[in-house]
């Protein structure tokens, strides 16, 4: 984990970070394998407290009682979940459900109208700047700096981030994304893809606490799908929590281990496949694309802003 | 400040100074630059001429103040939120840089151009300066208290909601109207106060600042603002120390309004999104050649389906363009408000020689005749009204190659509608002109025949030069026009001018030689005035000696 100099949480000992992980990681195991209640991830129930480990280790990204309006229109109401360390929750729903005001409030661009939001236990508002040491953010149309060559943007990243040793962290990250032969084009010549390789090397590069992604894959070729799915699976067995936003259900349910369905501005389903499969009551082998119709259809009888049993 | 923002600020600069250098090797750019260059060479080595002295004196320098400061205040107010690249939105906004950081870093482009416009300023006007170097600097101070302020109006004005901002819009307007008021009267002496302002009552107007009690018990607002320009109010011991007291002066205003601005607690993220991502939009239409005004409107009643035959195959394109055209309501005000101006204009030139008895000699064109002439060249400047063609339909160039119509008819049907659009607002010209004087029929027929040509022709030039700026770039994406490539395009369309005013004066002529009983004495009407090809182009000059 990049800890910066000034940040205050470097009094604290290395050991006791390095064992807050180690339990974070067990406990992320320990629930998969008991596949324990979705309630433990929904914020508006009680959380469970852990001995040996305070909350900022605990949740990458904490979201309580989320709401963001524009005017008189409500985009977001209500919303709240949390995505521990190590883990990969994918964040669906149709278009103008509220996926992209709720990234854009995670990662600090959007103010939140209601609710707070925390990352690393930061508050995005009233920390801002130690909050956003802490996560990555890749949106959905990539607008890098056109006259900067692909290593000038990750020296910007390493400056900006204070990375160690970057420069010896780049030949992996370029060769591990394919851009080695791209590392002295600008940025203006790369293609959807190459660009969003170059997003995903930044993001990578400073070894975030969590990493938001807004349509990870789009423009990648198939060989660039999986190796970029094998680098998010191994930075999340590593620690590394992602939150991730697609409308390719089937990445979703391939990659992540929670789901988060948004449904007109709320939030109708948040838990592992097999819990929200319960909820939307379909068979046992239905896929994430059935669930997603089924919740959404049954979201869809109830008049807006009703809660979703 | 930050490492990372000055690396980055540094490397962009470079990257771009590069760019432009080697762009040079274009001569597209490069006639551009040497133009730049020749205008200002041009200055420098005439800056001796007693126009500068004109341009640096007390009343102008204030006035040139005044603009600047109002219109940073007005951009800043009316932008609400910051402008920034939109990958400052992906690296700053999320990345771990403080608000004043971010603010610096949109700071330091301002002072480069600030420092940089100083010095060409410097360069101009030494010779008509006292103090050059700190009236230069003067200039540079209050250039950057000029960004601070529109960078805290922006960021005020972020905060506020629709009604108020709507509100204190006015209200800004209102106080930069009576300081104009007060600059002219204690100027130039011009008193453009209207009576309306020196009543009892006019306080009322600045509620709730004056109310109703104050009516004609507080001092009338022109009183209390012409008490403020006594002069002892500005009054600054002329000696040595006064140029330096104004270089303090100014300094410290950039310093304050520095402090303002970083004092500034406003979260600007949000709306310097909204900001960005409108700017950028409207960018980027303005490089495809779309309309940069983006209609507010969501819904329309849709039209039914076109029965004529002509609307088939090619011509569902023309009709296409022609339902563009009726929703594009503000284009075509836009172009009414032009032609009555214009020809407003040229009316009163009618009225004028009417009421005077000029005319151009005793062998040239009826004074008339000649002015209806002048809208020849109202196509020229209406037709980029109206952009219902192949500007307008950039990004669908690679549909329109799938078509199954012929490049010919469908390059017809694009730039008919604004062809006939030219042609209506021309004619409405024509006849409100032909209201006050009596039109040969020559002149008539020479409208008839040359207006529709010419009108055909610049709009065909235009669609031309779209193309040709459209096709070097990979899938048919329009690549923004260069200023240059602009002014040749002008240039080329003014050659139009030439072959149709030559067709229209062949066949006049050949009429003219057919109705030579016209020419009889003792004939009511006076007859056609034969024009010379040299007097057809000679028309604004010789509307300037009038």
């Amino acid at each position: 984990m990049a800890r910066h100099g000034r940040d205050w949480r470097c009094r604290f000992s290395v050991t006791s970070v390095f064992i807050g992980t180690m339990a974070d990681a067990v406990l992320v195991d320990l629930r998969r394998m008991l596949s324990c209640s979705n309630s433990e991830h929904n914020l508006e129930m009680p959380l469970i407290k852990f001995a040996n480990m305070n909350q900022r280790d605990a949740f990458a990204i904490e979201v309580r009682d989320f709401g963001k309006s524009y005017g008189e229109f409500s985009a977001v109401s209500n919303l709240g979940f949390a995505v521990r360390t190590g883990e990969i929750v994918g964040l669906v729903g149709a278009n103008g459900a509220g996926k992209t005001s709720t990234l854009r409030a995670i990662t600090g661009i959007l103010r939140p109208t209601t609710g707070t939001i925390r990352i690393d236990g930061f508050d995005i508002e009233k920390e801002p700047v130690a909050a956003k040491r802490q996560f990555a953010y890749i949106p959905d149309t990539i607008h890098p700096y056109d006259l900067l060559t692909v290593t000038e943007h990750l020296h910007f990243v390493a400056l900006a981030y204070h990375v160690e040793n970057a420069e010896t962290k780049y030949a992996a990250l370029l060769d591990e994304l394919e851009l080695a032969d791209k590392k002295d084009k600008l940025a203006s010549s790369l293609s959807r893809g190459m660009l969003q390789k170059l997003s995903l090397a930044c993001a990578f590069l400073r070894e975030p606490r969590a990493i938001i992604l807004d349509e990870p894959l789009t423009g990648l070729d198939p060989r660039g799908i999986r190796n970029i799915k094998e680098s998010i699976r191994r930075r999340a067995t590593a620690g590394t929590a992602f939150l991730l936003s697609s409308h390719l259900l089937v990445l979703v349910e391939a990659l992540c281990d929670q789901v988060l369905i948004l449904h007109r501005g709320q939030k109708v389903a948040f838990g592992s496949l097999e819990e929200i499969r319960n909820l939307a009551t379909v068979h046992t082998n239905a896929t994430l694309e059935d669930v997603f119709f089924a919740i959404t259809e049954k979201a869809n009888v109830l008049p807006p802003g009703a809660n979703v049993p | 400040m930050n490492r990372a923002l000055v690396y980055l600020w540094f490397t962009l600069l470079k990257r771009k100074t590069i760019q432009i250098c080697q762009s040079l090797w274009r001569p597209a750019t490069l006639v551009g630059f040497a133009a730049v260059a020749s205008f200002v060479g041009f200055l420098f080595y005439h800056n001796d001429h007693v126009i500068f002295t004109h341009l640096v004196q007390r009343r102008s320098v204030i006035g040139l103040m005044l603009v600047m400061l109002g219109g940073s205040l007005f951009k800043g107010f009316l932008q609400r939120g910051l402008t920034f690249e939109p990958p400052d939105i992906e690296f700053l906004f999320t990345g771990p840089f403080g608000q004043k950081e971010i603010i610096f870093y949109r700071l330091w482009p301002n002072y480069l151009f600030a420092i940089v416009e100083a010095i060409v300023f410097c360069g101009l006007f030494w010779r008509h300066l006292a103090h050059p170097f700190l009236t230069t600097l003067c200039f540079i101070f209050f250039q950057v208290a000029c960004f601070h302020l529109r960078m805290a109006a922006s960021i005020f004005a972020g905060r506020l909601s629709e009604r108020v901002h709507y509100r204190v819009r006015w209200m800004m307007l209102g106080v930069y109207f009576v300081i104009t008021v007060v600059y002219f009267r204690t100027e130039w002496d011009l008193r453009i106060i209207p009576s309306i302002a020196m009543s009892s009552w006019f306080p009322i107007f600045f509620y709730p600042a004056g109310t109703l009690s104050s009516v004609g018990t507080e001092t009338p607002i022109h009183l209390w603002a012409l008490d403020l320009i006594k002069p002892h109010f500005f009054s600054v011991p002329n000696n040595l120390w006064q140029p330096i007291f104004y270089t303090g002066a100014f300094a410290t205003g950039a310093l304050l309004s520095l402090w303002m601005l970083l004092r500034l607690k406003e979260n600007f993220f949000e709306t310097s999104l909204a900001t960005t991502i409108r700017l950028t939009e409207r960018r980027l239409r303005i490089q495809q050649g779309r309309r940069a005004v983006i209609s507010e409107q969501t819904q329309a009643q849709s039209l039914p389906l076109p029965k004529l035959a002509m609307f088939r195959g090619v011509g569902a394109i023309l009709w296409k363009n022609i339902v563009i055209a009726r929703r594009s309501k503000r284009e075509l005000v836009l172009a009414f408000a032009f032609t009555l101006v214009y020809t407003g204009f040229l009316a009163a030139l009618l009225w004028l020689a009417h009421s005077t008895g000029v005319t151009l000699g005793p062998d040239g064109p009826r004074i008339g005749d000649a002015i209806i002439g002048l809208l020849f060249f109202l196509g020229f400047l209406l037709q980029r009204t109206f952009p219902f063609d192949f500007r307008a339909d950039g990004h669908h160039l690679l549909n329109f190659r799938t078509l199954p119509v012929s490049a010919f008819t469908l390059a017809l049907a694009e730039i008919a509608v604004p062809t006939i659009c030219c042609l209506a607002f021309q004619a409405m010209g024509m006849v409100a002109l032909m209201i006050f004087t009596e039109v040969s029929w020559f002149m008539m027929l020479f409208q008839l025949l040359a207006f529709p040509a010419v009108a055909l022709a610049l709009n065909s030039v235009w669609n031309l030069h779209y193309l040709i700026s459209a096709s070097k770039s990979a899938g048919g994406k329009a690549q923004p026009t260069s200023a240059v490539g602009m002014l040749l395009v002008v240039a080329l369309s003014f050659l139009v001018f030439f072959p149709a005013g030559w067709t229209g004066l062949q066949i006049g002529n050949h009429v003219d030689g057919k109705s030579a009983d016209w020419r009889k004495p003792g004939h009511t009407h006076r007859g056609p005035d034969v024009l010379t090809t040299s007097q057809v182009f000679s028309l604004p000059l010789s509307f300037a000696q009038l």
